[in-house]
């Protein structure tokens, strides 16, 4: 049997004395789109943090189609197949559109430092950043720079960002943060259209987004994992309800009751 | 679509336009400025274009500020001064007109090492780390005298050695023209590397080094590759220089230097290819030339800067790019009349300060020169009069007061050639998708 896309054994993150991420073990299988759930401050971005190598584990393993990759750079980590989108919007805010994409492609072409051919002249890295901006739909924005982007067009070039290169495992943190109900349906349109065969983990807090997109979802409260399984388990499961679902939708009631 | 050269990260001219306009007046200038102090200068402007363009591959491009960059430069006009020397009597058939090469490549040297200890972190921590190394080398200089030559500095003859093409560099316009030569070749190598994919990393790395190492990229790897080309071009200026001035002093490596870079860089505009040139040429005119008529050419320095930075941060190739898509949409001429009104209380009212501070300049000379008398325009004033004061002043202020209207009209114009050209814009995008 070949070991799983991605496996987190006992992570650990500690800030000082706030210990955040509690042991928390996770399998993700090849092909699999997991979702991760959980009240505000459970520890989803560090999580993701800690896999993409943005910050460092204080325990436990991350290992990346078996092979052990803790305590690698987040660099070291992209160049093994591992992707991340940001939550908070983390583009370039001087490059245009199709400049952006042509970096985010540039490394896993294997130009790497290359500094005596000119870009224009690598008709690859052209013609897969005008794919890749006809894929996220920003086409017509091509010479637009990052800062000028609407807030949707920034999160699908941050999408952009993250898929270009073929990375086979996807993290895409809160990709509709912020998105009006059209937008986010077109989002998880794109979302399932870029990661067809890849391994996906996403973290959402819209939770039809969750349960129309994920096959497995993991619910993350404290830095702990509780329940791990099937969209349909997790909506039954007591504790879930308890600790997630149930209080969104207790403060909801009042937050209605309050408003008459 | 064709691939365009289209910029963002660090804007490049389209086409050849600004190139072939740039040889051409590098070639064409010793018809117009023909003394042999004219040339002087003239390759000495040379030298800086190639320094500021070299500091401008780290401030520009990938966003590191170097408070020490003349270290590159001194080095490499050290290295070049001992080359001339050492190839004016050694058999080596080195030509003295590739010595600014050897300047290179001790800058490239020393760019590497110091980049690899110096560019961990972008920001604050680099800034004062290039600091700190200009103090270093900046008093390694007068501790290590006979390599350095101590306060005097070391000569070095270019006329000596092997030459290139027959050359004898005994003339100030041979040397302008090797200058010309070396000033557009490095030009044409800066202008490359930013467009090949190190460079281009390097601006992503300037707007965003946290996201570039979710990319594959170690930021720090294109950091130090980015230091170690600044250096080497900045070393070829050093090189350029020594041969120029046929004497380097410490001063070459110095805190003056490195700050005047950045003013050239700045006030030419950091985020446009070409600004650097022309802060070059500014800040070597006024050193050079301005400083033949006043003593205060640092305080219009100064104020030039200080405008620059707040008012326009692009510098003057920004203010020159804004004025790009009036002229393509043909809506200059409603700019115009406002410029006109601002021009004219503006010219008042510059002529007026320069009037204060000459005058402040003559008055604090006169303690010191009793016959001295303040001329200004050719004419006599008394500096010692309160009155003079009280009406150059009053002048001076009511300009600034009467260039306001003015400015209030252009950034009406602005505003209704900006919507204009936006309408033009989408007409013509529409009219691009029917037919596409």
């Amino acid at each position: 049997m070949s070991p799983p896309a991605l496996r987190l054994e006992n992570v650990n993150k500690r800030f000082g004395l706030a210990h955040i991420i509690r042991g928390v073990n996770l399998d993700v299988c090849h092909g699999e789109r997991h979702a991760i759930i959980g009240p505000n401050g459970a520890g989803k971005s560090t999580l993701f943090d800690l896999i993409s190598g943005r910050f460092s584990l204080s325990g436990g393993h991350v290992f990346l189609h078996g092979k052990d990759i803790s305590g690698h750079s987040a660099y070291r980590i992209r160049r093994s197949g591992l992707a991340r989108s940001f939550q908070v919007i983390n583009i370039f805010p001087r490059l245009t559109v199709y400049e952006t994409l042509r970096c985010a492609l540039l490394w896993s072409l294997g130009y790497r430092y290359n500094f005596w051919r000119r870009i224009q002249r690598l008709p690859e890295v052209g013609r897969r950043a005008t794919e890749l901006m006809e894929i996220i739909g920003l086409g017509a924005q091509r010479d637009v720079s990052g800062a000028e982007l609407s807030y949707a067009d920034q999160r699908a070039l941050e999408i952009g960002i993250t898929i270009a290169g073929e990375p086979n495992v996807i993290l895409l943190d809160e990709p509709t943060a912020g998105m009006s109900r059209a937008e986010a349906e077109q989002a998880v349109q794109l979302i399932r259209r870029v990661t067809a065969g890849k391994t996906l983990l996403i973290v959402e807090h819209d939770m039809e987004v969750v349960f129309g997109l994920a096959d497995r979802i993991s619910v993350l409260v404290y830095g702990e994992v509780i329940a791990t399984g099937g969209p349909d388990e997790i909506r039954n499961n007591v504790s879930v309800r308890r600790a997630y679902l149930g209080s969104t939708a207790e403060q909801e009631t009042s937050a209605h009751a309050a408003s008459h | 679509m064709a691939d365009r050269a289209y910029t963002r990260g660090l804007s490049l001219p389209q086409g050849l336009g600004p190139g072939a306009f740039f040889v051409v007046s590098l070639a064409a200038a010793p018809w117009v400025f023909n003394s042999n102090a004219a040339l002087t200068v003239l390759s000495l402007m040379a030298v800086a274009v190639v320094f500021a363009l070299s500091y401008n591959i780290l401030f520009g491009q990938t966003g590191l500020l170097s408070f020490g960059h003349a270290v590159y430069y001194g080095l490499g006009a050290y290295f070049t001064v001992h080359a001339l020397n050492y190839f004016a009597v050694s058999r080596i058939p080195y030509p003295v007109e590739l010595t600014p090469l050897l300047g290179g490549v001790a800058g490239l040297f020393f760019g590497f090492v110091l980049g690899v200890i110096s560019v961990r972190r972008a920001g604050l921590g680099f800034a004062m780390i290039s600091f700190g190394i200009g103090i270093l080398m900046g008093s390694l200089a007068l501790i290590l005298r006979h390599w350095f030559g101590g306060d005097g500095g070391l000569a070095g003859n270019p006329a000596g050695g092997t030459h290139l093409f027959g050359l004898t560099l005994t003339s100030p316009l041979e040397i302008y023209y090797l200058m010309a030569a070396w000033c557009v070749v490095c030009v044409a190598l800066i202008y490359f590397f930013t467009n090949t994919p190190l460079g281009q990393m390097a601006t992503a790395v300037r707007d965003n080094s946290e996201r570039v190492e979710f990319m594959g990229y170690s930021p720090y790897q294109i950091r130090v590759r980015m230091h170690t080309l600044a250096g080497f071009f900045a070393g070829v200026a050093g090189g350029m220089a020594a041969i120029t001035n046929g004497i380097v002093a410490p001063d070459a490596l110095g805190f003056v230097l490195s700050g005047e870079v950045i003013i050239m860089a700045y006030i030419g505009g950091t985020t446009i290819f070409f600004g650097p040139v022309i802060g070059a040429v500014i800040l070597s005119f006024m050193q050079i030339q301005l400083s033949n008529y006043t003593n205060a050419w640092q305080l219009y320095l100064g104020l030039l800067f200080v405008f620059i930075v707040i008012y326009a941060p692009d510098g003057i190739a920004g203010l020159l790019k804004m004025h790009a898509p009036a002229m393509r949409y043909r809506k200059l001429h409603h700019l115009l009349p406002a410029y006109l009104l601002v021009a004219v209380p503006g010219g008042v009212f510059l002529l007026g300060l320069v009037f204060l501070v000459q005058m402040g300049y003559a008055l604090h000379g006169a303690q010191i020169f009793l016959t001295q008398s303040f001329t200004f325009m050719g004419l006599a004033f008394d500096d010692h009069s309160v009155w003079t004061w009280v009406i150059g002043a009053a002048v001076t202020a009511g300009a600034f007061l009467g260039a306001r209207p003015g400015v209030a009209r252009a950034r009406c114009a602005w505003e209704r050639i900006t919507v204009e050209i936006k309408a033009a814009q989408a007409l013509a995008s529409r009219a691009d998708g029917d037919t596409g």
